[in-house]
C-alpha cells in the first residue's frame, strides 16, 4: 500500500513537542463591564442581546446601554427576548440614536407609547419565544455580543441562575443567544474561584466574565400577572375551564399541560389539582413559565416533570435549585417550530389570555384597545399551533373594553389555531373543531356561539370611535414560523 | 335642579367612575379624563349633556375621572352628586 503521509511534512506543519510552562497557560480574568465594552468595540450595525428572566427587577440592558451611550455608539439593533418596565425609559436611547433597531418578544408601557408614536423609524419587529429562537438557530438574526446576568458565575463563566444573592431562576431564552452569538459576555454579582455546579452556560460558550455591584432585582421577577386571583369573574371563568378540561378527557395519567399567566389561567391549575386528587391521576410534565402554584403540583407528586423556560416567581426559581425534575429547558427545545421534537408540541391541552378576541378566534395579546402597543407575543403562538387542545380564557368586558369584539387591532394567535373560548359570558367552540363541539355537547357542557358573545359585548360596552391610525408601521408582528402576520400601526 | 354646593360621587377603582359637581357662576363647563377617552370620551360627553338637560342643570362645572365605567354607573354617579349638591 502506497504511503498516505509524508511524516516530515506532517511534522513541519504541527511541530514537534518543545516542553511545557505549567504557570504560562491562558487564564481568564474577571472584568469590568466598562472594560468589556470597550474590547468588544459595540459599533455602528452591531446587534447586541438581552434576556427578560429578571423581568421587572432587570438591571443589565440599561447597564450596557448606558455606557454605550456615553461612548457615543450608534445605530446598533437591541434584541432582548423580551422588554419589561425596566426598561421603559430607553426612548432615551433611541432619541440619543444609539438604538435604531428593536427585536423583542414585548414591548409595554411608556416604550410601548413611544414606539406607537413613532418615535423609532425602523419599525419593532415582534417574534414569539418560539420564531426568536428559530431566527437565530436559522441565521436569520445574527447576534454580534450576547449579554447574560446570571445569578452565580465561576471565573471561567460557568453560570447559572438560580444560586447567589440575587436569583432569576431559568435561564432559557439565553441558551439559544449563547450558543449563536460572536461573543458572550456573562454577567454576575457572585463570582467565585469555586467552579459553578451545577451550570446551565458552559464556559466554553463565554468569552468574557464580568463582575458588578447588582445584577438584577429578584423582588421584581414576580409580576402582579402571576397573583392567584380571588375576583369572582375569573374564578368563574377558571372554574368553567378545568370543567371543559375534565369533559374533554384529557385528564389522564401521564397527561401534559401549560397555563399560562393571568388571573383566569393561573387559577385553572388550583381546580385541575382537586379534579386529580380525586381521579388519582398524575400529569407527565407541566410545560412554560414555571409558577410557585405548579411547583406545589410537582411537590405533591400530580406532576412528574416541569419543564421551565422562565420562572415567574421566587417559589419557581427555587425549586429548580432543588428539584432535580424541576428542568432548565432552552427556547429552541420549548418552542422552535423548526425542532420537530420541540416540547409544545407534546402539549395536550395550554390555558391561555388574551386582550382581545375576534370572530375568526383570532387572538391580540401584543396592543391594547387604542391600538397602543402593550403586551407580549411570548409562547402563546407556539403553545397555541403545538397543543392538541388550546382554550383561551378572557372576561367578556373589562371596564369598558370589550375582550371579544368583531375583529382585533391586531393578530398574534391565527384563530385555526385556537379551540375554544371560555368567558364569565359563555363559551365558545371554534366551528373547526366539531370533535370539541360535539364532544362538549355530549357531556352538556353549554356553548354559545362567537357571534353571540361578540354581540353581548357590544351590548354592554356600545361601539367604540375608531382609532386615528398615522401612516407609519411601527411594529412588525411574526408568526413563529418567520411569516408576517400583521403590522402595527402608529397611533396619533 | 338649583345647585348649592360642591359634591362628589363615586370612587376611582377600575370600572368606575368618580364624578364632581361644582356649582359654577358662569357657562358650564365639563372635565373629562377617562382611561378610555379615545374610544369612548364622546359618547361620555354626550351621556352627561343629556343627563344635565334632564334635570335642568346649568352654570355648573363637572369633573369626571373614569376608570372605564359603563354608561349606566356614570348615569347613577353623575345624578347622586347632583342630587348632593342640591342638598
Amino acid at each position: 500500500m502506497e504511503d498516505r503521509y509524508d511524516i516530515n511534512e506532517l511534522l513541519k506543519e504541527k511541530g514537534t513537542f518543545t516542553g511545557i510552562d505549567k504557570s504560562k497557560r491562558k487564564k481568564n480574568k474577571v472584568r469590568s463591564l466598562k472594560y468589556v465594552i470597550d474590547a468588544l468595540d459595540i459599533k455602528d450595525g452591531m446587534t447586541i442581546s438581552f434576556h427578560h428572566h429578571f423581568r421587572n427587577g432587570d438591571l443589565l440592558a440599561d447597564m450596557v446601554l448606558e455606557l454605550l451611550d456615553k461612548k457615543g455608539t450608534k445605530n446598533i439593533t437591541i434584541f432582548p427576548s423580551s422588554l419589561t418596565t425596566a426598561h421603559d425609559h430607553f426612548g432615551q436611547y433611541i432619541q440619543s440614536g444609539l438604538i435604531s433597531r428593536i427585536c423583542t418578544s414585548g414591548i409595554r408601557d411608556r416604550l410601548g407609547e413611544d414606539i406607537s408614536s413613532g418615535m423609532l423609524d425602523t419599525p419593532v419587529i415582534i417574534r414569539s419565544h418560539g420564531g426568536r429562537a428559530r431566527a437565530i438557530e436559522s441565521g436569520e438574526e445574527k447576534i454580534d455580543v450576547a449579554f447574560i446576568a446570571v445569578a452565580h458565575s465561576d471565573v471561567n463563566g460557568n453560570a447559572n441562575g438560580f444560586e447567589g444573592v440575587s436569583p432569576c431562576g431559568s435561564l432559557g431564552y439565553s441558551m439559544v443567544d449563547m450558543k449563536h452569538a460572536d461573543k458572550v459576555v456573562v454577567v454576575s454579582d457572585l463570582i467565585t474561584e469555586e467552579i459553578t455546579i451545577p451550570f446551565s452556560v458552559p464556559s466554553y460558550n463565554v468569552d468574557y466574565v464580568v463582575k458588578v455591584e447588582k445584577i438584577g432585582i429578584k423582588e421584581k421577577i414576580m409580576s402582579g400577572a402571576t397573583r392567584l386571583t380571588t375576583n369572582p369573574k375569573e374564578l368563574l371563568i377558571a372554574k368553567r375551564t378545568a370543567d371543559i378540561i375534565e369533559a374533554l378527557e384529557i385528564i389522564k395519567e401521564n397527561f401534559t399541560f401549560q397555563t399560562g399567566t393571568g388571573g383566569s389561567s393561573l387559577a385553572v391549575t388550583r381546580f385541575m389539582r382537586d379534579k386529580m386528587i380525586e381521579k388519582k391521576i398524575v400529569a407527565d410534565f407541566a410545560l412554560g413559565g414555571i409558577t410557585g402554584h405548579i411547583v406545589r403540583l410537582h411537590e405533591e407528586g400530580l406532576v412528574r416533570k416541569l419543564l421551565d423556560v422562565q420562572c415567574f416567581d421566587l417559589d419557581a426559581v427555587f425549586s429548580l435549585k432543588n428539584n432535580i425534575r424541576h428542568f432548565e429547558i432552552d427556547a429552541s427545545f420549548y418552542a422552535n417550530p423548526e425542532n420537530p421534537g420541540c416540547v409544545v408540541n407534546k402539549l395536550d391541552v395550554v390555558v391561555l389570555s388574551a386582550l382581545e378576541i375576534d370572530r375568526n378566534f383570532d387572538v391580540n395579546v401584543m396592543t391594547g384597545s387604542d391600538g397602543i402597543l402593550r403586551g407580549a407575543s411570548g409562547g402563546h403562538c407556539d403553545t397555541a399551533a403545538g397543543s392538541k387542545i388550546c382554550i383561551v380564557t378572557s372576561p367578556l368586558v373589562r371596564g369598558r373594553i370589550a375582550t371579544v369584539k368583531d375583529k382585533v387591532l391586531n393578530i398574534v394567535t391565527p384563530g385555526s389555531t385556537v379551540d375554544i373560548l371560555v368567558t364569565d359570558h359563555g363559551t365558545a367552540v371554534n366551528p373547526l373543531r366539531k370533535d370539541i363541539m360535539a364532544l362538549l355537547k355530549e357531556k352538556k357542557i353549554p356553548i354559545v356561539s362567537i357571534d353571540t358573545l361578540v354581540e353581548m359585548a357590544e351590548k354592554i360596552v356600545k361601539k367604540p370611535n375608531p382609532i386615528v391610525y398615522g401612516d407609519k408601521v411601527v411594529g412588525v408582528i411574526e408568526y413563529r414560523d418567520g411569516s408576517i402576520i400583521d403590522l402595527v400601526k402608529q397611533v396619533i | 335642579m338649583k345647585l348649592n354646593k360642591r359634591a362628589i360621587a363615586g370612587t376611582m377603582t377600575s370600572s368606575d367612575v368618580m364624578i364632581e359637581v361644582i356649582p359654577w357662576g358662569k357657562t358650564s363647563e365639563i372635565n373629562i379624563k377617562s382611561d378610555v377617552e379615545k374610544q369612548y370620551g364622546d359618547q361620555i360627553l354626550d351621556l352627561i349633556n343629556s343627563i344635565l338637560r334632564e334635570n335642568d342643570v346649568d352654570n355648573v362645572c363637572i369633573n369626571v375621572v373614569d376608570k372605564g365605567a359603563l354608561d349606566f354607573t356614570i348615569s347613577a354617579r353623575l345624578k347622586t352628586a347632583l342630587f348632593r349638591a342640591a342638598k
